[in-house]
């Protein structure tokens, strides 16, 4: 078990003294996975998120990330090598171009011009925004806006990358260059959404949380495709696995 | 498109000045500020009896428009508001002081008259200067300078907050005043039963949106002060900061005087 990135044991949550978001959630995610983490609306997805990033410290039950117990004072270390990619880019891009912004982490992890300028474009690069750097974000496409929002957290060279509704708001064609994307990062991925789809084309592995708890954690293609079990959970099939396209006034059937 | 909308478009555009590659953009931005300050402060010294010198202070606003390619008339039709207000500032003192101050042939001009001219003149002098600065110089270089005057860290950390949660705050007004036009079609503004829960809802979902932007840059490592470089000052730096205060140091005292 110890060559887990995350470990989460028991685990609660509640805003305040309101009914708890999160109950009795236990996992592990090893290095180099890739989860989706799918359910409904209000199932407790990104407050999850939110968690294992240190955003909310309030919780219950055991919480480590990269070795370290989740406590205020392991945040700098934790958050160095855990990105977090928000759903909205526009709050994540709050600096004059895109460079500042990319280069916004590695300046405040003290590393020096140089090394700052290097890590930058390689991010920029990596994501195929190099060309961006000198423009201010507010000029951004929505699809431009996710690809700097994700080069902001690689700047960082994390080991793992959290992501909030990546696909949200994006059209096909920004949609299937993020999965590839996506798909070519060697760290461990935690992806919440409910385009499953999307998660099916991203991640092996798969977190289907309802009503604050795990309700099941297994292969992606098994839990995405039982029908049922989605269902149950306020969620449907995803829409790659219909026999035909959904069109206005016809009903659609799973394939086979 | 809202008078809000308008406004974010508008410091957005002075925003996308300030960081383009010009020569007046890369001048270091201390010495752009010392010179904003020397400026003002000469304008602002004229007298009523040296009126006419104030003139002469043209020069400076007048190079940086064409140096910096600035366009004049989008300068002023942008500021038109603010100078507006400037030039009010004076608007009684006709009124108050009716002391004869000199001739235009046969009218009498007024002491009144000529301090409120003065006053909307070293008014949009001043202006036009601040707004030179924050069209080639972006806040963070301003703030990355005043670091190195050794400032208060914290002051110039409220500084740069103030002007990007501002931003935030203007878009979330933006956005409500479009949803509450869209569902009173044919209804000028506002009503204002209306004015106290939209207050209350651009508070909120302003602070909810500085929060997530403060989360993102608690996540990346921010821990209470900015780290924006402003480079170091070169001679062609010092020797732009030299030649303006020599040179409207000598307007001040010589000319039109």
């Amino acid at each position: 078990m110890d060559d887990m990135y995350i470990k989460i044991d028991s685990l609660s949550f509640a805003y305040g003294r309101y009914e708890p978001v999160l109950e009795n959630i236990s996992f592990c995610a090893k290095a180099g996975e890739s989860i989706g983490l799918v359910g409904a609306n209000g199932a407790g997805k990104s407050t999850l998120l939110k968690l294992i990033v240190g955003l909310e410290l309030d919780y219950q039950g055991q919480l480590c990330v990269a070795g370290m117990r989740m406590e205020k004072k392991n945040l700098p270390k934790i958050r160095e090598k855990t990105g977090y990619v928000f759903q909205d880019s526009e709050s994540q891009l709050f600096m004059p171009t895109v460079y500042d912004d990319v280069a916004f982490g590695p300046y405040n992890y003290g590393l020096s011009g140089q090394q700052v300028q290097q890590r930058a474009n390689e991010a920029l690069e990596q994501v195929g925004a190099l060309h961006l750097k000198d423009r201010p974000a507010c000029s951004l496409s929505g699809g431009q806006k996710k690809l700097v929002s994700i080069a902001t957290v690689l700047a960082m060279q994390p080991e793992a990358i959290l992501m909030d509704e990546p696909s949200a708001a994006l059209d096909p064609g920004n949609r299937r260059n993020l999965i590839r994307l996506l798909n070519s990062f060697g760290q461990l991925k935690l992806i919440a959404s409910h385009d499953l789809d999307f998660i099916l084309d991203t991640c092996e592995r798969t977190l289907l949380i309802a009503g604050g708890r795990i309700v099941r954690d297994g292969p992606a293609e098994q839990i995405l495709t039982d029908r049922e079990l989605l269902e149950s959970c306020g969620l449907e099939l995803p829409l790659s696995l219909y026999g035909n396209r959904v069109r206005a006034g016809q009903t659609a059937e799973p394939a086979g | 498109m809202s008078n809000v909308n308008n406004a974010v478009r508008e410091v957005r555009r002075i925003s996308a000045m300030a960081q383009q590659d010009k020569w007046l953009n890369r001048v270091h931005p201390l010495a752009k500020l010392g010179v904003t300050v020397l400026y003002i402060a000469l304008a602002v010294s004229y007298t009523a009896n040296e009126g006419i010198g104030l003139l002469g202070m043209s020069v400076y606003p007048i190079t940086l428009f064409v140096a910096g390619d600035i366009s004049a008339a989008d300068s002023l039709k942008r500021l038109r508001a603010v100078l507006i207000l400037v030039c009010a500032v004076g608007i009684l003192n006709p009124f108050l002081d009716t002391r004869p101050a000199g001739h235009i042939g046969s009218i009498t001009v007024s002491a009144g008259v000529v301090s409120m001219l003065l006053l909307a003149f070293k008014g949009v002098l001043s202006v036009l200067a601040a707004y030179l600065l924050m069209a080639t110089t972006t806040v963070e270089k301003l703030c990355s300078g005043l670091y190195s005057l050794h400032m208060p860290k914290l002051l110039v950390t409220v500084i740069l907050l103030t002007y990007r949660y501002i931003t935030l705050l203007m878009e979330e007004a933006g956005r409500l005043q479009q949803a509450y036009a869209l569902r009173a079609p044919g209804q000028r503004g506002i009503r204002p039963a209306a004015w106290g829960s939209l207050a209350g809802s651009l508070l909120l979902r302003s602070m909810d949106r500085a929060e997530t932007v403060y989360e993102s840059m608690c996540l990346r490592g921010f821990n209470g002060a900015f780290r924006v470089s402003a480079g170091r000052m070169r001679w062609s730096d010092l020797l732009y900061m030299i030649f303006w205060a020599v040179l409207l140091v000598l307007v001040r005292l010589f000319i039109f005087q």
